[in-house]
C-alpha cells in the first residue's frame, strides 16, 4: 500500500514537471525581414614582423576597395601588439564593432624565404574562421597580402576573390594628335606597372586568356594591322597570322584554345574564329554589314557580338558555328563591346544614349537590362575573374581617359587605383 | 694670381656630370620607364591550413569578464522566479564562448559545482541535482512561472495588440506577445549585416536556432541547421551573418522572460532585407 501511494506519488511529480517542462519549451519563431545593410566591419592590425605593416595595409586597401569591407582606423584599436599563438581578446574588438579581425605574422629566413601565418577571427562568435600559412620570396610580400586578401574575401562573402589578379591595358601618353599607346600591365591595385610595348605603333584592344597569362591585342603598323599573341610568363610573342584586310578586336575562347576577331574587307565586317592548335580559321558571320567585338560564352558555345545589321549597333548571339544569330538589345540608343561574364550570367556592354555613355549588364537572353554608369564617355568593360566587379575606362570633356571600376549592382563606381592615362582594360584570372 | 679655368677644364667636368647624370638615370628603377617588362609571375605557395582555435592567452580569460560582460546589471530582472539557478548559469556563459563554440563547455560546469555540493550536502540536496543536469541552464519552475504570467499576458494584451507584422509572428502558441517578438526582431535586425550584394546571398533564407539564459545571454550554440557548415561558401556566409547577428544582440535583456530556455528559430529574410535597403 505504501508502495502503491510512493509509486502514485512519483508518477505525479513526473507528470507535474512534464505538463510545466513541455509549455516551457515551446518554440517561439521570429522572422527578421530588415538589416543593418552596410560595408563588414573590420580590423586589419599590422601583421608581426617584417612588412607585416605593409601586407596589412594592402589587405586593407584591398578589402576597402571591394565596397563590401569598411576597415577599422587602425588608432581605435584597443588591443594592440596581437600574437598569432593566442586568441584575441574579443571584448576589445566588439568594443570597436569589429565584426572580423585578421591578425598574421610575417618571418623571412636567412635566405629570403618569406612566411606569412595568417587568421581570420569572427568576433562576436568568437571562434577562428580560417588559418593559413603561404610562402614565398621576399621580395613577393604583395602577393602574398593579395592572396590573403582573396582568402578573407572568399571567407566573409562566399564569393571568389580577384585580389591576386592584373591588368593590361593601353596606357596613353602625349597629345590628341601625337599621342602614344602603349601596352601595359599592373597588379589590380595599381602596383608594379610596366610597359609591353616601346610605343612605336598603336596598340588597341588587349585581352587576356582567362585561363592562362596569355595576351592577344591588335596592333596598327602605317602597313597593316596584325594580331598578337603574347605569352606573359615565357615572353614568346607572334602574330595570328596574315589576312587581307584589317583584322581586330581579338578575343580568347574561356578555355584559351581560340581567339575570334574581326576582319575587315572592302567595307564589310565579319567575324573569324581561329583554332590555335591547328591554326586554322573560318569565317562566322557573312551579313553585309559590321559584326566585331565577338567575345565567348564561359562554356565555349556561344559568341555574342555587336552588329549593325538592324540599323544601329545592338548586341546579338550566335552559337560558336556562326548558327543561330539571335538579337538580344532592343533598348534605345547604341550598344557596343559586348562582354560575357566569367559566371556566364550576363553580358556587360557599352551604349551610347542621348548623348551619355554608360556601362551596362543584361542577361544573355537580354533581359534585365541595367545600366551601372553615366557619364561622358564610358566604355570597354572588362570583368574580374569572380563576375561581380567590372573596369572600364571614363574619359572627361577634354581630359584623358582613366580607369574606373563598378561593380554588378552598379553602388561601388571609383576609379581604379592607376594614377595614369589608360583605357581598354583587360582583367587577368587568379594568378596560381 | 687669379687662374683662369680652361675652356678644356669646363667642357670635361659638364661631360662628367652629364655622364654621370645619365648613368644615374639609367640606374633608377622610374617605374613609368621600364620597357618591354614581361610580368613574370612568382608562385606563392599555400603550405597549409595552419591549426583552428590557437590556445588563448593566459592573460586573456582573466581580462575578459571585466570588458565585455557586462549583463550583470540585468540579472535582477530574473531574481524573484529563480535565484538559484542564476548563480549556476553565469559562470559557464564566458567560458564556452571564449575557450571552444562546441558543446564541449556544458559538461565543464557540472564538474565545477560537483564540489559545492559535497560541501553542503544537507542544505538542499534535491534542489541540488536538478540545476547540475540542465546543461543549458533551464529553471522548469522559473519557466513554469513564467509560462503562467506570459499565458495571463498575452491574454488581456493580444486582443489590443494584433500582430499585424511578420516578425511578429508567433506560430508556436508559446504565449509570447506580439510586442515582445517585434522586440526581439529589432534587436536582431540591428546586428544582422545581411550579404546583399553579393549574387546568390539574397536568396538565402537562415533559420537559426538558439536558447538564452535566464539573464539574456546566449546558451550552447547558435545553430542555422546546417547551413553554417554548408559546402557552397554562399550559404555558410549568410548562416555565419546570421548567428554573428545573434551573438551581437546578445546579452537580450529587455525580453520578457518567456523567452528564456525555449528554443528561439529565427529566420533572416535576406531577400526581404536587401529588396528594402
Amino acid at each position: 500500500m505504501r508502495l502503491k501511494s510512493l509509486f502514485a506519488a512519483i508518477l505525479a511529480a513526473v507528470l507535474s514537471v512534464g505538463a510545466f517542462a513541455l509549455p516551457a519549451r515551446a518554440q517561439i519563431e521570429v522572422d527578421v525581414n530588415r538589416g543593418d545593410v552596410q560595408p563588414l566591419p573590420i580590423a586589419v592590425p599590422a601583421f608581426r614582423g617584417d612588412r607585416g605593416a605593409e601586407i596589412a595595409q594592402v589587405i586593407t586597401s584591398n578589402l576597402e576597395r571591394s565596397g563590401l569591407f569598411r576597415p577599422i582606423d587602425q588608432a581605435a584599436f584597443i588591443e594592440r601588439d596581437l600574437d598569432i599563438r593566442y586568441q584575441p581578446r574579443f571584448g576589445d574588438w566588439k568594443t570597436i564593432n569589429a565584426q572580423a579581425l585578421v591578425n598574421g605574422e610575417v618571418s623571412v629566413d636567412p635566405t629570403g624565404r618569406l612566411t606569412v601565418n595568417f587568421r581570420l577571427w569572427d568576433v562576436f562568435a568568437e571562434q577562428q574562421l580560417l588559418g593559413m600559412q603561404f610562402t614565398s620570396t621576399s621580395e613577393n610580400w604583395r602577393r602574398v597580402a593579395h592572396k590573403i586578401s582573396d582568402a578573407v574575401y572568399e571567407r566573409l562573402t562566399g564569393e571568389k576573390g580577384y585580389f591576386d589578379t592584373r591588368v593590361v591595358f593601353v596606357a596613353e601618353s602625349g597629345g590628341r594628335i601625337d599621342r602614344v599607346k602603349r601596352l601595359a600591365i599592373m597588379d589590380q591595385d595599381g602596383a608594379n606597372p610596366s610597359y609591353l610595348t616601346d610605343g612605336s605603333y598603336i596598340v588597341m584592344t588587349p585581352r587576356f586568356s582567362s585561363t592562362s597569362q596569355e595576351i592577344t591585342y591588335m596592333a596598327l603598323r602605317p602597313e597593316g594591322s596584325s594580331i598578337y599573341l603574347f605569352n606573359l610568363e615565357t615572353g614568346r610573342r607572334e602574330t595570328l597570322g596574315n589576312f587581307p584586310g584589317m583584322v581586330f578586336a581579338p578575343r580568347f575562347s574561356h578555355d584559351g584554345g581560340k581567339v575570334a576577331f574581326s576582319v575587315e574587307r572592302s567595307g564589310n565586317t565579319d567575324i573569324h574564329v581561329m583554332d590555335l592548335r591547328s591554326r586554322s580559321s573560318s569565317r562566322l558571320t557573312a551579313d553585309p554589314s559590321i559584326d566585331t567585338s565577338p567575345s565567348f560564352s564561359p562554356d565555349g558555345a556561344q559568341i555574342t557580338f555587336n552588329s549593325d545589321r538592324g540599323g544601329s549597333p545592338q548586341i546579338y548571339v550566335m552559337n560558336a558555328d556562326g548558327s543561330g544569330v539571335r538579337r538580344i538589345s532592343f533598348g534605345s540608343g547604341r550598344y557596343m563591346t559586348p562582354v560575357w561574364s566569367p559566371t556566364g550570367e550576363y553580358i556587360a556592354f557599352t551604349k551610347q544614349e542621348g548623348g551619355r555613355f554608360h556601362i551596362g549588364i543584361m542577361r544573355p537572353d537580354g533581359s534585365g537590362e541595367r545600366l551601372l554608369t553615366s557619364s561622358y564617355l564610358d566604355e570597354g568593360p572588362t570583368w574580374a575573374p569572380n563576375g561581380r566587379v567590372l573596369m572600364f575606362s571614363r574619359e572627361t570633356p577634354g581630359g584623358p581617359p582613366r580607369l574606373w571600376t563598378v561593380d554588378v549592382t552598379g553602388r561601388i563606381v571609383r576609379p581604379a587605383p592607376y594614377p595614369q592615362s589608360g583605357s581598354d582594360p583587360a582583367w587577368s584570372p587568379l594568378l596560381n | 694670381m687669379r687662374r683662369e679655368r680652361s675652356p678644356l677644364t669646363t667642357a670635361l667636368i659638364v661631360s662628367a656630370i652629364a655622364h654621370a647624370a645619365v648613368i644615374g638615370a639609367a640606374l633608377i628603377p622610374w617605374p613609368w620607364a621600364r620597357e618591354l617588362k614581361v610580368g613574370a609571375v612568382v608562385p606563392v605557395n599555400i603550405v597549409s591550413n595552419i591549426p583552428a582555435n590557437p590556445r588563448p592567452a593566459v592573460e586573456g580569460p582573466l581580462e575578459q569578464p571585466a570588458q565585455t560582460e557586462s549583463p550583470e546589471p540585468d540579472a535582477p530582472l530574473e531574481a524573484p522566479a529563480a535565484a538559484q539557478p542564476e548563480l549556476a548559469e553565469p559562470q559557464p556563459q564566458p567560458q564556452p564562448k571564449t575557450q571552444a563554440p562546441r558543446p564541449a563547455p556544458a559538461p565543464k560546469p557540472a564538474p565545477e559545482k560537483a564540489p559545492p555540493k559535497k560541501a553542503e550536502p544537507a542544505k538542499s540536496p534535491p534542489a541540488r541535482p536538478t540545476p547540475a543536469k540542465k546543461e543549458s541552464g533551464l529553471d522548469l519552475d522559473a519557466l513554469a512561472d513564467s509560462l503562467k504570467g506570459s499565458q495571463s499576458s498575452s491574454a488581456s494584451k493580444g486582443r489590443n495588440r494584433p500582430e499585424t507584422a511578420r516578425e511578429a509572428r508567433n506560430t508556436s502558441g508559446s504565449g509570447v506577445s506580439g510586442a515582445a517578438m517585434s522586440g526581439l526582431a529589432e534587436e536582431l535586425q540591428r546586428r544582422w549585416n545581411p550579404n546583399c550584394e553579393v549574387d546568390g546571398a539574397r536568396d538565402v533564407r537562415v533559420r537559426v536556432t538558439f536558447r538564452l539564459s535566464s539573464d539574456g545571454r546566449v546558451v550552447g550554440d547558435v545553430e542555422a541547421g546546417g547551413q553554417e557548415r554548408s559546402s557552397d561558401p554562399v550559404v555558410r556566409a549568410a548562416a555565419e551573418r546570421a548567428i554573428r547577428a545573434v551573438y551581437g544582440a546578445a546579452p537580450f535583456t529587455t525580453l520578457p522572460r518567456e523567452f528564456y530556455g525555449a528554443p528561439i528559430v529565427v529566420s533572416f529574410n535576406a531577400a526581404q532585407a536587401c529588396a528594402d535597403n
